[in-house]
């Protein structure tokens, strides 16, 4: 019984410490058993410490995820390079067999694009199924 | 159309931390000193900070939008120490030394002591804890010797009556139930800053 009250004293001493106007906490400060003028300024320091390190922590891994994004483009702007257009129209033709998977934009674009497309249009698309993942661009078992 | 989410942004919570005055970290300061941070915690009221600081930074926990700044700080603050602290209990009670390669429990009893010595310490201490806290809620009271309303409130609260049963007992109306309140409040922050340390007595 004692203990709750005297824990609600203690959330009272909380709530007036919420109530009170700046003027009265500031007047408090460097007064016994109050924070000194030095607590405050490390109080301030740890929180830009906490956001320097959190800027520093996000930035580093919004880098390995460019890293990695790059990585992945490279590799697929090599072998799009060592292929042949043949080779991708088939690629494609392929993917487009498994035409469940493919989205309904490219298939509209492929086929609207089929009597007319240059070899970049091709690419293009070929490069748009790698990024989906339809197409393996390490396979070189087509590659002749 | 409200496009904005439930909770705050990485950059909106930045900005509040950066906007903290300095009355607000020495509120925050005194609050977490309040609550116990280093007799509970091991941790003094910067580390608090800089563990709250860190705590809302990576959004860990959603920060709702309707909840304000310090009372959010102060939240996360509390748990900050309420995990320090059974995180610092199990520290201290699994504490252990070795001597000539052996592992010694320094707090474990003799055989014989199992016995009889427990049922004493905890009967001494709980009596020694309830004269403190008899000794406590006496400070409390005479604060308040002349301020009938106080008194009738605080003889309320220690009977654990709630709002409603206060109204009728001391016959105040709502608005004299939130004056006499406040009072205490700003009373017992004036004369016991640090609050009690309950923990102690726990």
């Amino acid at each position: 019984m004692n203990l709750g009250f005297i824990k609600q004293i203690n959330e009272y001493v909380i709530e007036s410490l919420l109530e009170a106007n700046d003027d009265d906490i500031l007047s408090m400060v460097d007064s016994p058993d109050y924070p000194t003028s030095d607590d405050i300024t490390t109080a301030s320091q740890r929180i830009q410490q906490a956001i320097q390190e959190d800027k520093h922590k996000r930035l580093e891994q919004k880098k390995a995820e460019f890293a990695a994004y790059k990585i992945s483009q490279a590799s697929a702007f090599k072998a799009l390079l060592q292929r042949p257009v043949a080779t991708m129209i088939s690629d494609i033709v392929a993917a487009m067999q498994n035409a469940d998977d493919m989205p309904e934009g490219i298939l509209v674009a492929f086929r609207e694009q089929q009597e007319s497309a240059s070899d970049e249009d091709i690419a293009l698309i070929w490069q748009s199924l790698v990024e989906l993942g339809l197409i393996d661009s390490y396979d070189n078992d087509q590659t002749p | 159309m409200d496009t904005q989410t439930l909770e705050l942004t990485y950059i909106e919570v930045k900005a509040l931390l950066i906007s903290l005055s300095e009355a607000d970290k020495a509120r925050l300061l005194q609050i977490y000193h309040v609550m116990g941070c280093e007799p509970r915690a091991g941790l003094a009221a910067h580390d608090v900070f800089s563990e709250v600081a860190c705590k809302v930074l990576t959004m860990e926990r959603a920060w709702p939008r309707e909840v304000d700044t310090l009372p959010y700080l102060v939240e996360t603050g509390r748990s900050v120490i309420s995990n320090e602290e059974k995180k610092y209990v199990r520290e201290v009670a699994t504490g252990s030394e070795v001597i000539d390669g052996i592992e010694v429990d320094p707090h474990a009893a003799e055989p014989w002591m199992e016995v009889v010595a427990p049922s004493l310490d905890t009967q001494a201490a709980q009596l020694q804890a309830d004269a403190t806290l008899v000794e406590w809620v006496g400070k409390v009271q005479e604060l308040f010797v002349g301020d009938e309303d106080a008194k009738c409130f605080i003889t309320q609260k220690l009977a654990e009556m709630k709002k409603a049963a206060i109204l009728l007992a001391c016959k105040f109306t709502d608005q004299a139930y939130r004056n006499v309140e406040k009072r205490i409040k700003d009373k017992v922050r004036k004369r016991f800053p640090k609050g009690f340390p309950w923990w102690e007595v726990k």
